[in-house]
């Protein structure tokens, strides 16, 4: 009877004993996980602030480590550590690695307004549709992203004879080839894009999308236009913003970002007008009325800027402003009047 | 008859002693369990004191090199925010968005947003595990005597003994400055150039950042 107490005795001690020290390791292991993955976002969000003193620059991040990175709307995300960022990333929703590209590229708009950081890695795969009244503007735009990023080289869509059935083997080869990917976005940049994505999208396999950019009828080039992600369409303005819906997951990240940058674009009109205004108190008196119509022309470009629900429309209203700003800071100043940008 | 009655009695005398050996026995065996639990609890309490210190002990390194982390993360953004400060658009001299210059014109503008609200500007300074002043210092035209302290106001920026009649632009500090004061702070810097619009010159200065850390 004794020795049997013994036995309970020393068993509860024991159990006792491992509950107080596997819980007291898996509650350390949790907090130091959580310290790694603050860490981590807080260093890769200093990384991206970093690069925000380039013009253009790529280059990849090293996590040393497998990584899971997420991003989604304006936060960044590392196992169960979210992390707001400002900077203006367009990124596939995860991105998993030892290390991922990074790209950044100031976008402007007449002035610099801020970076666009494009992410991706190689289990993700673009590719870029075009037809005869997009091809020069394609090549122009490939080029620019070959500098930084290897792509497969643009294909021109064709359809109905053998041309047809030689593109439709294509996408067979292209699809087949990326089975594995987690994800191949094709880019139909096209004057007439909605016939030719019709087209597209039923051949593709399930981790294919297909998003489309036409320019604005209005446009003398493709400075300006529209991004579709299937229904949901959504202005862009400059090929910082083409190649933004290129490597975004999906039309709300898309919408998102073009929200910062409008905001960002409103911001930094904000400080120019404040710039105008100073130099008129200063030294407007030797220089006309130049500076006060520079101020006017910036108020007006803001409250453009400031419009929550942009539209086509107000795009081409914005274009018409920042081009004559543009004009009005090169024609009205120099000497001892200096430019406002 | 008598022979009878003594052996009745010593019967009892015997039952008598045996009960009472074995009331003593008992009475020894229960003491030695006493004092067995009692070993037992002591050597209980001894593992948990040790336990208890060594834990101590370990989270007391462990804070500390947490406390180091959280201060070397707290400086690697303030270097960061260093280098790329100067080159955003927002405050950037005209035409040099890459370089490390600064138009004195856009920073009175910069700031004035800030003070009046810029949440999304804020919010992008802020971004950041520590909280953190940024000032810039006027190093070259030098300031006059006494004016090395004096906030580069608009009405002086307008005067016509700019730039030498001021000496510093403060751009930024957190909202709760009051807490922040009691606080270990670091004080990192950088060359900059600095553009003066209005008299379309240049001058050099000291962009600062005090990085406000936990010890």
């Amino acid at each position: 009877m004794e020795s049997v107490f013994k036995y309970i005795f020393a068993l509860i001690v024991g159990a006792m004993f491992i509950i107080f020290f596997v819980s007291f390791a898996m509650k350390y292991m949790g907090t130091a996980e959580t310290m790694e993955a603050n860490e981590l976002v807080a260093g890769f969000d200093d990384y991206l602030l970093l690069r925000t003193g380039s013009r253009d620059a790529t280059g990849p991040y090293d996590f040393s480590a497998q990584t899971t990175i997420e991003f989604d709307v304006g936060k960044i995300r590392s196992g169960t550590i979210s992390r707001d960022t400002s900077r203006i990333v367009y990124a596939p929703a995860k991105l998993t690695g030892k290390s991922i590209s990074i790209w950044t590229k100031r976008w402007a708009f007449p002035y610099p307004v801020d970076n666009f950081f494009y992410m991706t890695n190689d289990r993700v795969k673009h590719i870029i549709i075009y037809e005869p009244g997009s091809a020069e503007f394609v090549h122009e735009l490939n080029d620019e992203i070959n500098d930084s990023y290897r792509m497969d080289s643009p294909r021109k869509y064709e359809a109905g004879g053998t041309r047809g059935e030689a593109f439709n083997q294509y996408l067979t080869a292209v699809t087949s080839r990326y089975s594995t990917a987690a994800k191949i976005r094709f880019v139909v940049v096209s004057t007439g894009a909605n016939a030719i994505v019709n087209a597209i999208k039923p051949k593709l396999p399930k981790n294919a999308d297909i998003i489309s950019v036409s320019k604005d009828p209005d446009a003398e080039g493709w400075e300006y236009g529209t991004v579709k992600f299937g229904d949901d369409e959504a202005p862009y303005i400059g090929n910082e913003m083409i190649i933004g819906a290129m490597f975004t997951e999906d039309f709300s990240n898309y919408e998102f970002n073009l929200k910062r940058a409008m905001q960002r674009l409103v911001d930094v009109t904000e400080i120019y007008t404040g710039k105008a205004d100073y130099l008129e108190a200063s030294i407007g008196a030797n220089c006309g009325n130049d500076y006060n119509l520079m101020k006017s022309n910036l108020v007006n470009f803001k409250s453009a800027a400031e419009d929550r629900t942009l539209d086509i429309n107000d795009v081409r209203l914005l274009v018409t402003r920042a081009e004559g700003i543009k004009e009005a800071n090169k024609q009205s100043f120099g000497g001892g009047c200096p430019v406002i940008f | 008859m008598v022979a009878l009655s003594s052996s009745k009695l010593n019967k009892k005398a015997s039952l008598k002693a045996r009960f009472l050996e074995c009331i003593k026995l008992n009475f020894i065996h229960n003491k030695k369990g006493v004092i067995e639990m009692m070993e037992t609890f002591m050597i209980l309490f001894v593992v948990f004191i040790l336990i208890g210190v060594s834990m101590f002990f370990f989270f007391k390194f462990w804070w500390g090199s947490a406390t180091e982390t959280h201060k070397e993360v707290c400086l690697e953004h303030g270097t960061d925010l260093l280098s790329s400060i100067a080159r955003m658009p927002d405050i950037s001299c005209p035409g040099s968005e890459t370089s490390a210059c600064i138009d004195t014109a856009k920073l009175l503008a910069f700031k004035a947003a800030m003070d009046t609200g810029g949440a999304t500007r804020r919010k992008a300074l802020e971004s950041g595990v520590c909280p953190k002043t940024i000032t810039v210092e006027q190093v070259y035209p030098e300031p006059e005597r006494g004016k090395n302290s004096t906030e580069c106001a608009r009405n002086l920026m307008t005067g016509p003994d700019f730039p030498e009649n001021c000496g510093v632009w403060s751009v930024f500090e957190p909202k709760d400055m009051a807490k922040l004061k009691n606080r270990a702070s670091r004080k990192i810097a950088t060359p900059v150039s600095l553009y003066y619009p209005s008299k379309d010159s240049y001058g050099i200065g000291k962009l600062v950042i005090t990085v406000y850390t936990v010890t």
